[in-house]
């Protein structure tokens, strides 16, 4: 499939030379354009123009304010920075997991936000708590 | 858990991908509508290779939409419309 040929998608920056802004309304509305042109066929095809479009939408969709906090993690005392969602601050409450980012995976480690914060994503397994960096 | 979510998590976690994958990508679906997930449910049952295939599409688009490139989006728009017209 020619998904996987695309330039390193996993280094945003190598994504090819920006000769045009995109915005997300323009990234929706140009995608509709194509798929839309071959909506009158198969059940099947149909239902891959679906995903396709739910695909962007969700891609369009900001993961909320992220703002990263540089440090060390106490446990590892590796460097750490962890994704702290600035919309989800309801309240302070002990924090019981910390994500600890090290390049592209993630773990999962038992602390305390230094801020006293809670903050969280939704995940398939319910809310998950992220907190700021140590 | 909607019955469509449902099953999309079921194919996904039979699928290959590694865990952090398949969590990343049911923490999209889970974003959408029970509505929403339709068509990426009967897509994932008739071809469950589709999960591999929905999550590079996922990263790719990820990836465009932050360079804000219009021209490697029309490039990835035109890798769609193969695929649907393989179909």
């Amino acid at each position: 499939m020619g998904f996987e040929s695309f330039p390193k998608f996993e280094d945003s920056t190598e994504v090819g030379e920006r000769t045009q802004e995109l915005t997300p309304e323009a990234a929706i509305r140009e995608e509709k354009e194509v798929l839309d042109k071959r909506s009158a066929i198969s059940g099947k095809a149909k239902a891959l123009i679906g995903a396709f479009m739910l695909m962007t939408a969700i891609s369009c969709k900001p993961e909320g304010k992220f703002e990263v906090k540089g440090g060390e993690s106490p446990e590892s005392g590796r460097p750490a920075a962890v994704r702290v969602e600035e919309e989800a601050r309801p309240d302070r409450a002990r924090v019981v997991r910390t994500q600890e980012f090290s390049g592209y995976g993630i773990k999962t480690k038992t602390g305390f936000n230094k801020y006293g914060e809670i903050v969280w994503r939704e995940t398939p397994h319910g809310r998950e708590v992220l907190i700021g960096n140590q | 858990m909607g019955s469509n979510l449902a099953k999309i998590k079921s194919i996904i976690a039979d699928n290959s991908l590694t865990r952090e994958d398949q969590e990343e990508l049911l923490s999209i679906f889970v974003k959408a509508s029970e509505n929403e997930l339709a068509p990426i449910r009967e897509l994932l049952e008739a071809d469950a290779s589709w999960v591999g295939k929905l999550n590079t599409n996922y990263k790719v688009k990820k990836a465009v939409l932050n360079t804000g490139d219009a021209e490697s989006w029309r490039t990835l728009l035109k890798e769609e419309a193969k695929e649907v017209d393989k179909i």
